[in-house]
């Protein structure tokens, strides 16, 4: 697993140097059937390899256009994450590809990386700066659960729920938002995010959310999301405690 | 409860409650004509006759339990109904739109889905005066959240499986053939735009067939549970006379990612007759289609 998270950093590392090349869809971080019985392998086949894989394709078109004009070239050498930060810049014909497809792409890539076998309430934190800071800004860790929770069982049709630090301020925020849009759009940074589009559960829950938010504090990756917390935190501006 | 009690219970639900709501929904003319019967009824009752010591029959009709009862549900027929929708029985059985729509499908998406948004519509009036849900539809937007997903959810979904029926290889003929081939160019034409636009609807919503106010048919979109009939719904503004879901729980269990496909299949379980129908009476006079 280590070696796995291991190869997939440096490999994203490479490609965040490199610009927002042609982008390859990040390998799972574990095998499809390693989530079970929490999330299923069907599940996460079809998750990975075709919408994922969509999303994936649909960018580096988009990129590719965006590479082929002089006057956009510069936003093709930016990270995704900082391209979707830029969306106001890229042309209006190509604004909707970028918005979807980018978060699709981004967004998946979260997902994935913050979900583990070894997830779930076995390294839920118990002290530490992520367990300080949930408990500063939610009450709890388990305050900070439920209110995720919550802000995932109310988004209507597709969409996402979000923790995620504004670096201005340094305050963590709970969000939900449409289709494939992301915190990154509002210059935030997305800690942890939960994909409440039905392709997500709808084979083992069908219309059943709850049931799937469930388990996905089951597998919910607690070191990978401190690991991002203190990485946010850290190059953070502003004056806020932290 | 004890066996009797239950019992009771039952029959006041089965013969007394559910007829009630069924009625509670019938138009005010129907409501009217009950009421009379009900109420001539109520008057004619009288307590059995008690056979006193003189053998006379009992002094005129005292206030008596049926007659009570006959009275409220008068009352309660002829007052402003309670704005209570009904899920409506799918038109044919769950398998009937193999292979193209998986019976799996159906079932999930009928008795949860759209059960959910009827009973979410009910919840979100409950009090309020009553409007059928065809001209809930126009201010649903304004009305708020609650409203306009699943007033929009309820309707949305009604003319879905009305639309629908058993593949029959149909196309569609008469007038509404010729309407089509004036929009688009030819049947295939419209097949071509309609599959592309419900393809490009990103996230969750719904692809329209409609009739604009100048009788012209046109197609286009809308997110989540909004449709053409409200205000602020749809860019193009038509009366929807054909819908097609394309949320993923409409086409997730068969067909995965593959919306293409699941767009292609639907063609074979447009009941044109039908749309035909609703297209003549409602549409092409300017008015939405009732449920």
């Amino acid at each position: 697993l280590e070696m796995a998270r291991a190869t997939i950093a440096i490999f994203l590392l490479c490609a965040c140097v490199v610009g927002a090349q042609h982008l390859p869809l990040p390998p799972l971080p574990y095998g499809y059937d390693a989530l079970e019985p929490h999330i299923d392998e069907a599940t996460m086949r079809v998750h990975h390899l075709s919408h994922a894989q969509t999303y994936t394709d649909k960018l580096n078109g988009a990129l590719g256009k965006l590479r082929a004009a002089a006057s956009t070239k510069w936003l093709a050498k930016l990270g995704v994450d900082e391209l979707l930060g830029h969306l106001d810049e890229v042309p209006e014909e190509l604004r909707m590809t970028v918005r979807n497809a980018g978060g699709g792409y981004v967004n998946h890539d979260l997902f994935f990386a913050s979900l583990s076998p070894a997830g779930g309430e076995a390294n839920e934190p118990t002290a530490g700066s992520l367990h300080a800071a949930l408990t500063r800004h939610f009450g709890s860790v388990g305050e900070f659960k439920k209110q995720f929770t919550l802000a995932a069982l109310e988004i209507f049709g597709s969409g996402w729920a979000w923790l995620a630090l504004d670096p201005t301020t340094g305050n963590l925020e709970i969000s939900g938002l449409p289709n494939q849009d992301t915190p990154l759009i509002s210059g935030k940074r997305p800690l942890l995010g939960l994909d409440v589009w039905e392709h997500a559960y709808y084979l083992k829950h069908q219309s059943r959310r709850k049931d799937y938010i469930a388990d996905f504090w089951r597998v919910v990756d607690w070191d990978s999301l401190s690991a991002r917390y203190e990485t946010a935190a850290g190059s953070a501006t502003g004056k806020a405690e932290l | 409860l004890p066996a009797q009690q239950g019992k009771a219970v039952c029959r006041e639900r089965n013969f007394v409650i559910k007829p009630v709501r069924r009625l509670a929904s019938m138009p005010f003319a129907v409501r009217c004509l009950v009421t009379a019967a009900l109420a001539g009824s109520a008057a004619g009752l009288r307590t059995p006759a008690k056979l006193g010591t003189a053998g006379k029959a009992a002094p005129a009709a005292k206030f008596d339990r049926r007659g009570v009862l006959a009275g409220a549900m008068s009352a309660f027929l002829a007052a402003p109904a309670l704005a209570e929708y009904t899920l409506p029985d799918l038109p044919y059985p769950y398998e009937a739109l193999e292979p193209y729509i998986d019976a799996a499908t159906m079932r999930f998406h009928h008795d949860k889905h759209h059960a959910t948004y009827v009973a979410n519509v009910n919840k979100a009036l409950a009090g309020k005066p009553e409007k059928s849900i065809l001209d809930l539809q126009k201010d649903a937007i304004a009305a708020g959240p609650a409203v306009r997903n699943s007033g929009g959810g309820h309707y949305n979904h009604a003319l879905f499986w009305d639309e629908m029926g058993p593949s029959s290889g149909k196309g569609p003929t008469g007038e509404l053939a010729s309407k089509i081939d004036e929009a688009f160019g030819s049947y295939d034409k419209f097949k071509e735009e309609f599959s592309a636009k419900a393809a490009g609807r990103f996230g969750s919503g719904w692809c329209w067939l409609g009739v604009k106010s100048d009788g012209k048919l046109a197609i286009d979109t809308t997110p989540n549970q909004d449709n053409p009939l409200m205000d602020g719904g749809c860019e193009t503004k038509m009366i929807p006379i054909l819908g097609l879901d394309v949320w993923e729980h409409a086409y997730y269990l068969k067909y995965q990612n593959r919306r293409p496909e699941y767009i292609s299949a639907f063609f074979n379980v447009i009941n044109w007759d039908k749309v035909a129908s609703n297209y003549e009476k409602y549409a092409k006079q300017g008015k939405g289609i009732p449920f």
